[in-house]
């Protein structure tokens, strides 16, 4: 078990920093922010803490006896709420900025997050689709 | 004991007891006929019908489902009562079955094909049309299976 959340861990973080660098640029040049050395450091570390969370939250998709399309919802809303807070930490904690975090941030937030959930789970589901395919070649 | 035997060429063996079930005679002769079902075909399967033991080749059967303590063979639309648990089942992994899910062991050469539904999950058509439900636990063990041995 401790080996499974060190590898979840593990990771989150190697996927975090690919994300922490999308979503700093994202604020960087499509917010228009800007960070100061000790500010990008501290982002760094804060987006890396975030990124052991969502590696963490796959283990929706291991522990839950439940559907494929529940798993995803969850693990949504997971993964949902931990960019969130570390989006709201991040502007208002590390970079001081006064923002209305529920209404200029969250309805941006929460349309990105479904719009990149739909794309995945369309991906998924045509990847899988073509797998299949494959593979009832051999029941002929 | 009287013994008929009526001439069917083209049919597989059939034997048909008539007397009391519960007489040693009678007991004597099925643990007879189930030896020799099991010692002289090993691609034979004794499963039971009502009152009745026939004796079946594995490769004829559908899937194995698990209902409660029983386990029911299926064969076209017939379904028969067979006297092994499902875990002992899986040892047929030679004959073409494979666990599909917890209740459910597949002959894998009785699959029309397997999809995926949008809301994820996996159906397996069988040649007969019949469908089932492939689960998500057995999906890559299945996969896997398929690709060995078709």
């Amino acid at each position: 078990m401790m080996n499974r959340i060190r590898t979840y861990a593990i990771t989150g973080l190697g996927i975090g920093f690919i994300v922490t660098n999308i979503m700093l640029y994202f604020f960087m040049y499509g917010e228009g922010l800007s960070y100061n050395g000790q500010e990008l450091i501290k982002c760094y570390i804060l987006w890396a803490v975030a990124s052991v969370f969502f590696g963490l939250a796959s283990f929706v998709y291991d522990l839950l006896n439940i559907g494929p399309v529940y798993k995803t919802f969850i693990h949504f809303l997971l993964i949902a709420t931990i960019s969130f807070m570390t989006t709201s930490i991040m502007l208002k904690g590390v970079l001081g900025l006064q923002v209305n975090l529920m209404r200029d941030v969250f309805p941006s937030f929460l349309l990105s997050f479904i719009g990149i959930y739909t794309v995945l789970w369309i991906g998924f589901y045509f990847i899988e689709r073509a797998r299949l395919n494959k593979l009832n070649v051999k029941f002929k | 004991m009287k013994i008929n035997i009526e001439v069917c060429l083209d049919k597989e063996m059939e034997v048909l007891i008539k007397g009391n079930p519960s007489s040693s005679e009678v007991t004597t002769f099925i643990n007879y006929v189930n030896e020799f079902g099991l010692e002289t075909g090993p691609n034979k399967i004794i499963l039971r019908s009502g009152e009745k033991d026939f004796i079946k080749n594995i490769e004829d059967i559908w899937y194995f489902e698990g209902q409660g303590n029983k386990v029911r063979a299926i064969i076209d639309e017939a379904h028969y009562t067979c006297k092994y648990k499902l875990y002992e089942l899986e040892s047929f992994d030679d004959k073409g079955y494979v666990r599909v899910s917890k209740g459910l062991i597949v002959n894998v050469n009785k699959i029309d094909f397997i999809e995926i539904e949008f809301s994820g999950n996996y159906v397996i058509t069988l040649k007969n049309g019949h469908r089932l439900t492939l689960s998500r636990k057995y999906v890559k063990a299945f996969k896997q299976y398929v690709e060995e041995v078709l």
